[in-house]
């Protein structure tokens, strides 16, 4: 992918907290992200991303909060986009959920994204005693993210429905296999 | 009829990791709270070059306190520096450091920008994000490493509780 006759990259660690590919900043968040009660046993939330040049998905990640001793099975995927939703699951990866207030990593088959929309996907297997790193946005997530009620595993097509949280977590995926 | 390059295909004169990197909602970078993490730890933070560059100059800025030696640069993604200061003296405090390296074209690319510093204690312009959210940022850092090495070694530290301000100058301007 080129811009203007140069090559384009992203970031190495892709989510929407990160400029360039996603949304989250000072117009959008109330905090840092910080540690927080997984939202409900197999909902999904599906966040966009635009990719602004094509990239190698090597690895899916999340952040673990304080709490982790519910030994939930997190999965963390990219949809491809259909009509500005998420539509035919890509990849995914998943693990139990492991050390609390840590990065936690799952490797992938690489898989190679063009650039344009895709859909970043969380779920957790149960919401009990399970928390993640994550922000909100101010009054309504309508404009920026998407859910679905059991999902659990994450579905191979997506069938979302408007957001009933402002939660925004942190998660995504990265271009590199280490460190 | 003569065309110039759109502004998308261009960068403003510093490319830093405020303006290339994350979107966390800190408003401004505070010098007050980012404590240096440990004695010659070096953290590198990512930045994307958009277009080639002409690297003029490396800067940061000191916060309240500051009395370790330090050391600044740029590296390739895959970890090989193209520019270091070496370990150099402490600054004055609330100080913009700014180093005149030697003019480096760059192509456009992943860069990681990268500062050491010799004293636990020194504070440093950054954002004070609670751990573990740098290194979601793709933070990176490796121990022992004032003077920065010619060739980094990556690691992640769940436990580094900021995001250091540095950035590369493309004119020379300032001075």
């Amino acid at each position: 992918m080129m811009q203007n006759g140069y090559p384009l990259v992203i970031p190495p660690m892709v989510s929407v907290f990160q400029k360039q590919v996603g949304f989250m900043g000072e117009d959008y968040a109330q905090a840092s992200p910080s540690s927080g009660a997984y939202e409900g046993t197999a909902v999904a939330v599906y966040l966009p991303i635009i990719l602004p040049a094509p990239c190698a998905v090597r690895r899916v990640w999340w952040v673990n909060g304080y709490t982790v001793s519910g030994g939930a099975t997190v999965e963390v995927g990219v949809y491809a986009d259909s009509g500005y939703g998420p539509g035919v699951k890509l990849l995914s990866g998943s693990a139990t959920q492991g050390a609390s207030v840590e990065l936690q990593f799952v490797d992938v088959t690489d898989f190679s994204l063009p650039p344009g929309l895709v859909w970043i996907a969380l779920v957790a297997s149960t919401a009990t005693n399970t928390t993640f790193l994550r922000s909100a946005v101010s009054g309504t997530a309508l404009h920026v993210r998407l859910q679905q009620s059991s999902a659990y595993p994450l579905p191979s097509t997506a069938t979302p429905a408007v957001s009933t949280s402002t939660n925004i977590y942190l998660f995504g995926f990265a271009t590199t296999a280490s460190p | 009829m003569s065309y110039s390059r759109g502004p998308g295909a261009q960068h403003w004169h510093s490319v830093d990791t405020i303006s290339h990197g994350p979107s966390i909602p800190q408003n401004y970078p505070s010098s007050a709270l980012t404590v240096w993490p440990s004695a010659d730890l070096a953290i590198y933070v990512p930045v994307v070059v958009r277009v080639p560059c002409i690297v003029r100059k490396l800067w940061f800025r000191t916060g309240d306190t500051s009395s370790g030696n330090y050391d600044v640069g740029l590296y390739t993604a895959s970890g090989t520096a193209l520019l270091r200061k070496g370990s150099t003296s402490a600054p004055g405090i609330n100080t913009d450091v700014i180093w005149n390296c030697t003019d480096t074209a760059i192509p456009a690319g992943l860069y990681y920008l990268a500062l050491a510093s010799a004293a636990a204690n020194d504070t440093f312009l950054g954002l004070p994000i609670p751990a573990p959210t740098p290194v979601a940022l793709g933070c990176l850092v490796q121990a022992s490493s004032l003077p920065l090495p010619a060739s980094a070694t990556f690691a992640l530290d769940p436990t580094l509780p900021m995001f250091p301000v540095v950035g590369m100058v493309l004119n020379s301007v300032v001075t």
